[in-house]
């Protein structure tokens, strides 16, 4: 016996609020992606807001959310979980930091103002706690580690240094993104590899908190996990533009996902799985 | 991406499949097939630990014989080691219904060869080997029997248990479960019949079956394979081609390569439910 299926909603799109900035280099070619297919492939994991609002913070697929806003669409798919299910995990990804040098990086990261670089030969440091808050730790190709620290100010003024962190390098390198720890085992995995930022946890209350008050982290440096994940719900953006209620579509969604179980199309896999038509 | 199936060409004559395969799906999945061109999900297999060069089809049976009745020399696969910590092998039960109880009780005592007798906790697991009882079948108010036979021969006890699953499938409605009481059933199935426990097997009884040529009832077998590729899409012209192995695993690996290399590729560590199977 299966687990149970994941609560799958149609949301107005305006009760949704993100976390994070969207990428706007990704948004362009969605787009394009979303109108050619002419359906939503995987609905964004949201979690309601935890007030009265009727709002619901977006914890995976800031990118959807910011291109069906773009496209003007009035209501959006998503899975929705709470806050508290025990199916919910965050977790963190790290920047692959490329083409660029590390002393480049470390010179233009002096610069960003506030922000705090304590180096290290060792392979593993704590990030500073007490007075100071933590922004993350940077492990250079040329063996040095860094943490990144900026004087205590809240939850805002870390997200604002972290954001600043990212600017500062982003300009002048090229990113990738690894859930791994260490830089290690990543020099076979890229040539042309600088250094591995790696990013404080936040908790699912700070981000709630984080998207409640607008305060945006850096794109997809997030990463929430969620048991199970819908996938491939391929509903048809025409479901989404037409000008029927909520309920209504809601209605006909229930449907479609009752038609689909009764012909076998829903098929739930417990084990890790690689996709390879992403 | 911490781990990565492993993807390979393999010929389609060195696959052994160790169940029964289903005509009606195998024919539609020929269909669909032709019509789509793609290979969309690899069969998964392990190699026999002989130098025999063959893999046992642990999940994929219909696609394998679809491939084979279409004259493909080479199938896409998923090759898993018999001892990877990532496979684990269980085994679906049945649970049986809008058939009278009576009646599918009745119907297994009838088989020549089968005797049902009332099981006892002392009573050693069913199995597919030596002379305990082939399954457990459990009545609709919860009794429990052991279904037994006298013959200890493999091809005989195997060539019973799809006697057992033939008494119901064609005149009753089954589905697969994992549980193993049926009072747990019997809210969501009004008309449940009972359930059918089949023995756990090892890999290595499968392997045996598949040797001698023996099948197993269809979809009893059930694999977790981590991880598992999924929505491969690869040209179906790429099996059909008069190529060389060697040359189409080389392409193969390229191919996945440049699918990494622009984001095709993506790994869920999470449980998922696929809304397009």
């Amino acid at each position: 016996v299966n687990p149970s299926l994941p609560q799958l909603e149609i949301l107005e799109l305006e009760a949704l609020l993100v976390h994070e900035w969207y990428d706007q280099q990704r948004t362009q070619p969605l787009s394009q992606r979303l109108l050619k297919s002419g359906v939503l492939r995987n609905p964004p994991i949201v979690t309601p807001a935890q007030d009265d609002s009727g709002c619901y913070i977006v914890l995976d697929g800031a990118n959807r959310v910011a291109t069906l806003r773009l496209l003007q669409y009035p209501h959006i798919l998503a899975q929705v979980i709470q806050p508290a299910d025990p199916g919910l995990r965050l977790r963190t990804w790290n920047h692959v930091i490329l083409d660029t040098l590390p002393g480049d990086l470390v010179t233009s990261l002096h610069e960003v103002p506030g922000l705090s670089l304590s180096s290290s030969e060792e392979t593993y440091i704590t990030l500073p706690s007490q007075r100071e808050v933590g922004l993350g730790i940077i492990q250079t190709m040329d063996g040095k580690v860094y943490a990144l620290s900026a004087p205590e100010g809240g939850l805002q003024r870390r997200v604002e240094m972290l954001n600043a962190v990212v600017n500062c390098y982003q300009h002048i390198a090229r990113l990738d993104r690894t859930s791994l720890n260490e830089i290690a085992p990543l020099r076979p995995l890229f040539p042309e590899l600088s250094a591995l930022m790696i990013f404080p946890k936040f908790d699912i209350l700070e981000l709630i908190r984080l998207a409640s008050n607008g305060w945006l982290l850096p794109p997809g440096i997030s990463r929430t996990m969620v048991s199970p994940r819908a996938l491939h719900v391929n509903l048809p953006l025409s479901e989404l533009a037409s000008p029927r209620s909520l309920a209504d579509k809601n209605a006909a969604l229930q449907a479609m996902i009752h038609q689909r179980s009764q012909q076998g199309q829903l098929q739930f896999y417990a084990e890790p799985t690689v996709f390879f038509d992403e | 991406m911490p781990e990565f199936p492993q993807l390979a060409f393999v010929l389609v004559q060195s696959l052994l499949i160790h169940e029964h395969t289903d005509e009606q799906r195998r024919q539609s999945l020929e269909l669909r097939l032709r019509a789509n061109s793609i290979w969309r999900n690899p069969p998964v297999v392990s190699p026999f630990q002989d130098d025999s060069q063959r893999y046992l089809v642990l999940e994929g049976a219909n696609r394998v014989t679809a491939l084979e009745q279409m004259g493909y020399p080479h199938a896409l696969v998923q090759i898993i080691e018999q001892d990877d910590p990532g496979l684990s092998l269980q085994t679906w039960n049945h649970v049986v219904w809008s058939l009278s109880p009576l009646r599918f009780l009745a119907a297994i005592r009838d088989v020549p060869g089968l005797h049902l007798a009332p099981l006892h906790e002392s009573d050693p697991q069913p199995g597919l080997e030596g002379e305990y009882g082939l399954a457990i079948v459990q009545s609709s108010k919860g009794r429990r029997y052991i279904v037994g036979c006298q013959a200890t021969d493999l091809e005989t006890r195997i060539g019973l248990l799809n006697a057992l699953v033939d008494t119901y499938q064609s005149r009753a409605y089954l589905d697969r479960t994992s549980t193993l009481e049926t009072h747990l059933l019997s809210k969501y199935y009004p008309s449940l019949s009972g359930l059918v426990i089949f023995p756990n097997f090892k890999i290595f009884d499968l392997m045996r079956v598949a040797d001698q040529g023996c099948l197993l009832p269809t979809g009893i077998t059930r694999f977790a394979v981590s991880p598992r590729a999924l929505h491969l899409n690869y040209p179906l012209e790429e099996l059909a081609a008069d190529k060389p192995i060697d040359g189409k695993n080389a392409a193969l690996k390229k191919w996945i390569q440049e699918r990494i290399a622009h984001k095709g590729v993506r790994y869920y560590a999470e449980p998922i439910y696929l809304f397009d199977a």
